[in-house]
């Protein structure tokens, strides 16, 4: 019996199938690969690869009611595919968005033009909680503010891919991006076959190279990069762990360095020894003691003033979370046009700012259809999805809002679209989003095929985050479709969207309707 | 005036301190009404200052890392002031309120615009504000801001010791003394409520009577926000407060945005408008963005803290 | 190597080894007590009731009777057999000595081997998910023989997999200090065990050798027995000593002896070759702190008589021994991984 008996899309865009119930071009070897597999057999490989998780010890910390408690990140075994067309496009209009980003970030930080320009109201940048002023004026190396970013892509019921979210200070989830991969390639050999799908164990090496280079000037000979972890409680613990080890760095905390004489140290058992380059997975608040919360014992006292004085580089830099705060958000688009005069190529969520009082009062009034953030947590937390809240927590939200209008956002409830998903014995639909991780170098930015594609296991549920009971996919990037896979059904898809607004150029079966 | 500035401070520990990290905003700033020709920073036990400049004055950063028992900072400088006229260029006669409302104003000075952690728009203020409005000699802004800065200094006593450098506004107006950090954050609050950009201002005034500025703020050392570092021996430096009563010390003031584009002194401690005799150092939204000397290190409560500030006229 | 790091693989070591030595002393307290060498009736001595096991001295030796008498009130085997192997809130438990050395290895993955990680988190795991009614219900034998296994695994990959660097040094060093001073401690505390029975007579004294108490005795014999059983030296000593069991060739073997490994000489002279190791590496050229500590005793071990050593009293001698690897573990701190 086919694991795919009683599959249904229910109305809902589904990234395998044809709303007419047929696989899309581009994932039929797969599908027929599923289809031939017994329910026993793919069963006793999901075993198999939890088993795996379980004995490395890949998991993550939950907070709140568990605290403490590591959790394996659910896996869930059936790939999603990304056509190389739609890849194209997912690639430059990311390469875009930080291009723009990161010139935002170091305008912010320096002459303000943007600001004085009256782009974008200047309290929501210089008053925003992520807004350093310490760090004004200061130059990080080939001013180059956010290396590793990862944003949030969704896909509307119509097919179009999204922009939900950047995150611009220390994106996690790349980890599992890596080991999902190894552990398919285990438990799922058969699926690979003569599908051209495209690695992705070269982040590692991309990332070290990009890391070496952000070396300060002092530094002759191979420079000393090591990665910063709050440590073993916290929830990404096994990600640095890992990164460590595959870039081959050392893993530290922040007792392990000091400050001396404006140079970072790292305490060793033949003596302290110089530190050159700090992936940082410690949120700026934490970082330094002296400057930022005193009270933080993960951090390094005077560890931003060497940085300021650039003995040792920081990835990413101080101050970045101003651009990935979800009002500025909202203006990103236009913060493309402002600083390379071109149109996106990927679009944003709709999204209504509270401080406005137009839109506050569209909020308030719609609470029951949109889902409201709070403009600085993440992971899930400080969040309200209208529609399936109660009146209570839309009562309890509405104060909220209202007793700090610029602390929200709010956004239509978007249909994610969904894609198969491993539930007890069989497969249903589930939504998904995906995190693709970009990495912006010395003299270009390169982003790893694929990304992190997240599940949200609970029937029903948009919520994708690990923290909410939500799983992840590996995801493959095909390197390029034969001409038979590229079937009638995607010309008829393109066909349907060129009537669409130009931007929208989601989901092209090659790159002639984008360029 | 040539201004030859000493500002000594010395914190004692009980036992040993270790891995002290400090930041001082001890730096005269240059701008077009005084210029900083030399200024050092030496600390004993000896180390190196690393200084940098922010647009809101200089940071200099030290640390200690051997065991220590007294950590002693020496900043010495010498300043050019010009301004001999502070009323020069006040208009009293025309409203201000157009300047005032303009959104592009609002916008450009948004930070000095904002309630803050230590200056809230607390209810109060719009009572002081209506005093100072009776008595101001005209619809000009300057001449709110004068009669305002007159109205401070004679509704509030200035009482060392009753407030400490967390004291927000609300403490100061329940007690009705405070010292010129409160003083400040007053004038700040009602300035920004009625739309005027005000900024907090450390610095040195000069006492042509006994070499020394008046009396006024108590403390340095800022206190962490939250309580000392994870693990037991890690502290950061407690109470500063007490400890410094008739020392000389630094001052602060406020300067307010008028009209015609110029930043203007105002001094609510001492009812007077910045002249000649006041030294800027550091520009902030409040004391919190200013704090002239701030650290961590590991070890017990400082025992004792002296501050001794000197301003002398070189002729 | 960072300080952190290297702190982290000492312990690690220390742990293993410290609970493979609680499920060694346990497994053998338990099951030398299944079988008395008392006939029926001879086993109360006053009105003293002869406990069926006598787990007090188990108690002394992990040095955990106070935390015991806080939430046990009697002695029963289900409450001992939980207390030592899997009451987290007994630091030395086995799961807890466990638990600390997986929690260690998880802070510095990217440092050892992933199949010692693995081998740690995957026995974690297994401990975990047993408790002392299903133990009891089994055979705790085989319950503890499922731990030595563990730390046998582990120290087998740790051979085969690390690099001789460094790290593995630290490794070494936490394990044969922890041995060393764990077989000290199950002399110390067993010998003990076998004075109290007659309280006035010396246990050593020709006197009363022929007695059933005395040495030589049916009770001495088993519990040297139970010693020498309690770190697998039984067989290892018959092929040294065939005369037989007597203190004086126990303490010979279990102390002196450089050539079986879980002697405290043995132990002392690889932490000896393991900081020699470590100091070089470092770039110091003169013996240190923890290294001159170390010599010294090393020197004491391989220049005792066993004779000498009891007849100046056993159990000071052992003491020494215990409070001297305490001293070399500060020392060790002080110098390498104060952090």
């Amino acid at each position: 019996m086919s694991l795919f008996e009683s599959y249904a899309t229910d109305g809902f865009y589904d990234e395998m199938f044809e709303p007419s119930g047929l696989p899309r071009p581009h994932y039929r070897k797969l599908y027929q690969r599923l289809v031939s597999m017994s329910k026993e057999d793919f069963r006793r490989r999901c075993q198999l690869a939890d088993l795996t998780l379980v004995n490395q010890g890949i998991t993550f910390a939950v907070y709140g009611n568990d605290a403490g408690v590591e959790k394996p990140f659910p896996f869930d075994l059936i790939p999603r595919i990304i056509p190389s067309a739609e890849w194209d496009l997912i690639e430059r209009g990311l390469k875009q968005r930080l291009t723009a980003l990161n010139l935002f970030l170091h305008d912010v930080y320096h002459d303000q033009k943007i600001l004085n320009d009256r782009v974008i109201p200047r309290d929501l940048v210089v008053d925003a909680v992520n807004y350093r002023r310490e760090f004004i004026g200061a130059n990080p190396p080939h001013g180059i503010y956010v290396h590793i970013c990862g944003s949030d892509l969704i896909r509307n019921a119509d097919g179009q891919l999204l922009v939900l979210e950047d995150n611009l200070r220390t994106p996690s989830g790349v980890s599992y991006v890596l080991e999902n991969r190894i552990i398919l390639t285990r438990v799922l050999p058969q699926l690979f076959r003569d599908l051209a799908v495209r690695p992705v164990e070269h982040y590692s090496t991309q990332l070290l190279r990009n890391l070496m280079d952000l070396a300060p000037e002092h530094c002759n000979g191979e420079p000393n990069v090591v990665l910063l972890t709050p440590g073993v409680y916290n929830s990404a613990y096994f990600e640095h762990s890992f990164l460590a080890q595959q870039l081959g760095i050392q893993l530290v905390e922040g007792r392990d360095l000091f400050v001396d004489e404006n140079f970072v140290y790292m305490k060793t058992t033949s003596g302290p020894q110089r530190v050159d380059v700090i992936y940082r997975r410690v949120d700026d608040d934490f970082l330094d003691p002296l400057v930022f919360r005193a009270d933080s014992a993960l951090g390094v006292p005077g560890l931003i003033n060497v940085y300021r004085a650039g003995n040792v580089s920081l990835a990413n830099s101080i101050g970045t979370g101003v651009a990935d705060d979800k009002v500025i958000y909202a203006y990103v688009p236009r913060i493309i046009e402002y600083y390379l005069g071109e149109k996106p190529i990927l679009s944003n969520v709709e999204t209504y700012l509270a401080w406005q009082p137009k839109d506050l009062s569209y909020i308030l009034d719609n609470l029951d259809k949109l889902v409201v953030k709070a403009a600085n947590e993440s992971g899930g937390y400080g969040m309200l999805i209208g529609p399936q809240a109660t009146a209570a927590e839309r009562a309890d939200f509405a104060n909220r809002i209202k007793s700090n209008p610029r602390n929200y956002i709010a956004q239509p409830l978007i249909s994610l679209s969904r894609s198969p998903a491993l539930v007890e014995d069989r497969f249903e639909g589930r939504h998904i989003d995906l995190r693709p991780y970009v990495l912006y170098g010395k003299d270009d930015i390169t982003i790893v095929p694929g990304g992190l594609t997240r599940v949200a296991l609970r029937k029903g549920s948009y919520v994708v985050n690990s923290s909410q009971g939500g799983g992840s996919k590996d995801t493959w990037v095909l390197a390029g479709e034969t001409p038979e896979a590229l079937g009638g059904e995607m010309r008829q898809t393109q066909r349907s969207h060129t009537e669409t607004a130009p931007q929208d150029a989601e989901n092209l079966p090659d790159n002639g309707g984008a360029h | 005036m040539r201004l030859r500035i000493t500002h000594n401070t010395i914190y004692r520990y009980p036992s040993t301190a270790i891995e002290s990290h400090n930041e001082a905003r001890l730096i005269p700033i240059t701008d077009e009404h005084q210029t900083c020709l030399d200024h050092r920073i030496t600390v004993n036990p000896t180390c190196g200052v690393y200084s940098y400049a922010l647009p809101t004055g200089g940071v200099s950063y030290f640390n200690v890392r051997e065991p220590h028992y007294y950590l002693n900072i020496l900043s010495e400088s010498l300043v050019i002031t010009y301004r001999s006229n502070p009323f020069e260029g006040f208009q009293f006669i025309e409203p201000d309120e157009e300047f005032y409302a303009d959104d592009s104003v609002r916008q450009h000075f948004c930070e000095y615009l904002a309630e803050t952690k230590l200056v809230p728009f607390h209810s109060d203020i719009d009572r002081i504000a209506a005093v100072a409005d009776r008595n101001r000699t005209g619809p000009g802004a300057a001449a709110f801001l004068i009669s305002l800065t007159r109205t401070l200094h004679r509704a509030f006593e200035f009482r060392p010791g009753v407030t400490s450098v967390h004291s927000t506004i609300s403490h100061v107006l329940e007690q009705g003394s405070g010292v010129c950090q409160d003083f400040s954050h007053l004038m700040l609050a009602i300035c920004r409520r009625r739309g005027i950009p005000a900024r907090y201002i450390s610095g040195y005034l000069y006492n042509s009577v006994d070499h020394s500025v008046s009396p006024s703020v108590p403390s340095f050392r800022t206190p962490p926000e939250g309580e000392a570092i994870a693990g037991n021996e890690d502290r950061f430096d407690g109470e500063a407060g007490a400890a410094l009563l008739g020392a000389d010390v630094m001052h602060a003031w406020v300067e307010c945005l008028l009209p015609d584009g110029s930043w203007r002194g105002f001094d609510p401690t001492n009812n007077l408008v910045a002249n000649h005799h006041f030294v800027k150092v550091h520009i902030g939204r409040d004391y919190s963005d200013v704090v002239p000397l701030r650290g961590v290190y590991k070890g017990p409560t400082a025992e004792s803290m002296q501050i001794n500030v000197k301003v002398i006229e070189e002729l | 190597m960072l300080c952190r790091d290297a702190d982290s693989c000492y312990w690690i070591g220390r742990y293993v080894e410290r609970a493979e030595a609680t499920a060694r002393m346990v497994d053998v307290h338990y099951h030398a007590a299944l079988e008395s060498p008392l006939p029926p009736g001879q086993g109360s001595i006053g009105e003293e009731e002869f406990q069926p096991i006598r787990w007090q001295s188990l108690l002394a030796i992990s040095g955990n009777a106070d935390n015991y008498y806080e939430r046990y009130t009697s002695e029963t085997d289900h409450d001992v057999l939980n207390f030592f192997s899997f009451d987290l809130d007994n630091p030395n438990s086995i799961l807890s000595t466990w638990k600390s050395a997986r929690d260690n290895a998880r802070s510095i993955r990217e440092q050892i081997a992933s199949e010692m990680w693995e081998a740690l988190n995957i026995s974690y795991i297994n401990l975990k998910s047993l408790d002392a009614e299903r133990v009891l219900a089994g055979s705790p034998h085989e319950f503890f023989q499922t731990v030595k296994n563990a730390s046998h695994l582990f120290q087998g990959i740790l051979n085969r997999t690390m690099l001789m660097g460094e790290a593995r040094d630290w490794l070494d060093t936490g394990r044969f200090l922890e041995r060393s001073c764990q077989t000290a401690r199950i002399l110390d505390v067993k010998y003990h065990d076998l004075l109290p029975i007659e309280a006035d007579s010396d246990p050593l004294s020709e006197r009363v050798g022929a007695s059933v108490y005395g040495v030589g005795g049916a009770v001495d014999t088993h519990g040297w027995i139970a010693v020498l059983k309690s770190v697998s030296a039984l067989e290892m000593y018959r092929k040294t000593h065939r005369d037989g069991i007597y203190p004086a060739n126990v303490v010979d073997f279990l102390v002196l002896c450089q050539e079986f490994p879980a002697s405290v000489s043995h132990g002392i002279s690889r932490v000896e070759g393991c900081l020699k190791r470590i100091r070089s590496k470092a770039g110091i050229q003169a013996k240190n702190e923890p290294e001159r500590l170390i010599g010294r005793l090393l020197a004491d071990l391989t220049y005792s008589r066993p004779g000498e050593i009891i007849s100046d009293g056993l159990h000071e001698f052992l003491e020494d021994v215990q409070a001297r690897c305490a001293i070399v573990g500060s020392a060790i701190w002080e110098t390498y991984l104060g952090y």
